[in-house]
């Protein structure tokens, strides 16, 4: 026979892809794209980069049979793009909203965001995350305990998990997209919190939780049923789905 | 502008048009109806603006110097009083005709934007110049044009037309083989469906009788052109005018005795009754000297629902050229005839003899060790299954590299399939192997989990009662849906509701195991 059968091997399982999208919203210059960027491409730059519009980045993180795709998309600050809020957020299973530490004023208009965003999208997990944390380190202690105890209040009526990150020293960045992930696919997240003024804040476990007992881990067989496509983990996010591609 | 001066261009460009035209005073207005419904000028609260278009119109001093197309000569002109809305004063209204006035309503006026009407009339003179290449008298246009007299030029036409008849039985045959993959009866690899689009084509031609058949009445140049390219496809669905068209061939193809006008394809269609000795005593005679019908150009000869009927004896040797072959339910043929033919097939692409009873192993043989070209080739039945074994299956890989099989309902075995994948495999595109009772747990599983078939596209597992381990099959076509070439499995109500259970299993099982492996990766430590 020509054909050597030592040449023929199984089929290999499929790779299961997760595919999440996530909405990054917030005032200009609080650093929603230079986030986005370090998440993506571990590249910090310091220069100011207004974006126009939306931007897009994916990064996809292989483990052992399954992929996880984030797709990112970083909506411009300026009050002109606002009409572009859908493209961000309309199937996104986790938004965040960026506010710049040094700058309460970003923090206030955090609430605007999350109005309209929740008018778009009311199953997207919200994630309120701070930024610039290595600039809010050296500022007021006083300063530092308002603002932090303000972002609690936000964060207990958006209910919402509470990061502060720095981009530029690389804090907490990794940590947001793990704790959205842990929120959408309701996992066990064990990381500890950091919950003492002045250290970048770190909570997470008593916010965004979903509140259906049914959105277990398992998947229950209705669901599968209805769609055999996708097994759909989360009932409350349409998007995040786990199909094998 | 002072209605001095409008009256007076009124007065000027109407002087030397209007003789009996009783001018009124300058204080008076003028109606000029240039459209239908020209509100211009006609109440006089409008006055300022008409102005205004007044005052844009052409000088009068070029218009009475030489014939402008808008020109309107007196005889076009009257005026008529009409009744002022507001005015106490009767206005009388002028109205204008000119040769243009025909063509439509209103006067081309320079005033009321020229261009319009300028294109206007542009259209309505293309529309003219095509109009003296109609083909056929009119009572007004007694000659046709002189083009549809030249023949290379009717000749042009008529290919065209014969080529886009042709791409669209083509297309629908395309399409109709596309979209379902194969087969909805048990035993089929080319679907009924598939052949009755394929028919409804065929009909849409005949009965509407085509434009080319519409050509062919016209005269008789146009008559002698159009032959040319009618004799090419010949499909019948009537045994009368098939033995009409027989009785007639001697004539019909003495006068075009080149070999072009010789028949591309052939099908004859639902003809029960007629058999072999009709068509030989219709085209003449045996004596294959006085054929009047050749078949060097055949390409494809399609009997359907014509149990009693096969090709003569005498037309074998013509068929060099043949590619499609398609006899379904053919009682007579058997596998004499398979092997007398097969000698004469070396271009056969395209083989169809599903529910041939008669034919065995023998006949499938001899097609496969003559036919190198063959792509196709269905054998699907439901009796006599025992009569096509492994040994046509291993005939057929070892010979050709045939790319679509249907065996259904025949008595084929794991290791008759075995063979075939392992010598062929790799062209197979489509495979039907419906209702093969012979089959079992050993050869399909494993011959998609471990990729023999790495073309498949189609494949037909209906009643295989012994098939019950479909679960590489799920993951074989998962595997292929991630390679983006979907793969197609048609199956029976058992095997479905097994194929169905097992792929929710599998993916319940693997979203279990993304939840676990992301709950572990959330929990590692970062950098």
């Amino acid at each position: 026979m020509p054909h050597s059968s030592s040449r023929r091997h199984q089929v290999p399982d499929v790779k299961n892809q997760v595919e999440i999208q996530v909405g990054l919203v917030g005032d200009a210059q609080v650093g929603k794209t230079s986030l986005m960027v370090k998440y993506v491409q571990n590249i910090f730059d310091e220069e100011y980069t207004q974006t126009l519009g939306v931007n897009f980045l994916k990064r996809k993180i292989n483990l052992r049979s399954t992929d996880i795709v984030f797709s990112l998309m970083d909506l411009g600050g300026q009050r002109e793009f606002i009409n572009m809020l859908p493209l961000a957020s309309v199937g996104s299973s986790a938004i965040i909203f960026l506010f710049d530490l040094t700058r309460p004023e970003t923090l206030d208009s955090v609430k605007e965001w999350y109005r309209q965003v929740y008018g778009l999208n009311n199953l997207a997990i919200p994630i309120l995350v701070g930024t610039k944390y290595d600039l809010f380190i050296d500022m007021d202690k006083e300063y530092q305990k308002q603002i932090s105890n303000t972002v609690l209040e936000y964060a207990n009526v958006m209910n919402a998990p509470i990061i502060f990150s720095s981009t530029a020293k690389s804090i907490n960045i990794q940590k947001i997209f793990k704790v959205a992930l842990s929120k959408i696919f309701n996992l066990t997240l064990t990381i500890p919190e950091i919950t003492r003024t002045g250290d970048p804040l770190l909570i997470y476990k008593k916010f965004g939780n979903q509140d259906r007992k049914s959105s277990k881990i398992t998947t229950s067989s209705s669901q599968s049923s209805s769609s055999p496509a996708s097994v759909s983990v989360s009932p409350r996010k349409s998007k995040s789905t786990i199909t094998s591609s | 502008m002072t209605p001095n001066d409008r009256s007076t261009f009124i007065k000027r460009s109407s002087e030397n048009l209007l003789s009996e035209s009783s001018l009124q005073p300058p204080q008076k207005r003028y109606s000029i109806d240039l459209t239908n419904d020209s509100s211009f000028l006609t109440r006089s609260n409008s006055a300022p603006q008409s102005r205004i278009k007044l005052s844009r119109s052409p000088s009068p001093v070029r218009l009475s110097r030489r014939r402008h197309p808008y020109q309107f000569t007196k005889s076009d002109i009257s005026l008529t009083p009409i009744k002022g809305n507001n005015d106490i004063i009767d206005l009388p209204l002028l109205k204008i005709h000119t040769k243009h006035t025909s063509i439509d309503n209103g006067l081309p006026s320079p005033i009321n934007s020229p261009h319009k009407k300028v294109n206007n009339e542009q259209s309505c003179l293309i529309i003219n110049n095509f109009a003296e290449l109609t083909l056929l008298p009119t009572p007004t246009n007694e000659a046709c044009h002189q083009i549809f007299k030249i023949p290379e030029i009717v000749d042009k036409i008529l290919m065209n037309l014969y080529l886009m008849e042709v791409q669209q039985v083509n297309d629908i045959e395309r399409t109709s083989s596309n979209r379902n993959g194969t087969i909805d009866s048990t035993s089929r690899v080319s679907s009924t469906t598939e052949n009755s689009q394929q028919l409804a084509a065929a009909n849409v031609i005949t009965q509407r009788r085509g434009t080319l058949h519409n050509c062919a009445m016209v005269n008789k140049l146009w008559n002698e052109l159009s032959m040319k390219y009618l004799l090419r496809n010949l499909t019948f669905k009537d045994s009368d005018k098939l033995m009409n068209f027989m009785i007639n061939s001697k004539t019909i193809y003495e006068g075009t005795k080149n070999q072009t006008n010789y028949p591309r394809s052939m099908t004859l269609y639902k003809l029960n009754r007629f058999n072999t000795e009709d068509l030989s005593i219709g085209f003449g005679c045996n004596d294959t000297t006085q054929d009047n019908i050749h078949f060097n150009n055949l390409q494809s000869l399609q009997f359907y629902i014509c149990p009693n009927l096969l090709p003569m004896d005498s037309w074998f040797k013509e068929f060099k050229n043949l590619k499609k072959l398609s006899l379904p339910g053919n009682k007579r043929i058997d596998d004499k005839f398979m092997i007398e033919i097969s000698l004469h097939l070396e271009n056969l692409e395209h083989l169809d003899l599903r529910a041939c009873y008669n034919i065995t192993d023998v006949g499938v043989v001899s097609i496969a060790s003559r036919c190198k070209k063959l792509k196709l080739i269905n054998l699907g039945r439901h009796k006599n299954g025992q009569a096509i074994t492994d040994v046509s299956l291993v005939a057929l890989s070892k010979y050709t590299h045939v790319e679509t099989v249907g065996v259904a309902g025949c008595h084929i075995t794991d290791s008759g399939l075995w063979e075939f994948t392992k010598n062929n495999g790799d062209n197979v595109k489509r495979l039907s192997l419906n209702n093969c009772k012979g089959l079992t747990n050993m050869s399909i599983p494993y011959l998609v989990s471990y990729n023999y078939l790495p073309k498949l596209v189609v494949l037909e597992i209906r009643d295989i009662d012994h098939l019950t381990n479909v679960k590489p099959l799920i993951k074989y076509k998962l595997w292929k849906k991630a390679q983006n070439s979907p793969l197609l499995i048609e199956s029976c109500n058992r095997i479905t509701k097994l194929l169905s259970f097992e792929e929710e299993k599998m993916k319940k099982k693997r979203a279990l195991a993304s939840l676990r492996e992301m709950q572990q990766w959330i929990n590692e430590d970062d950098i």
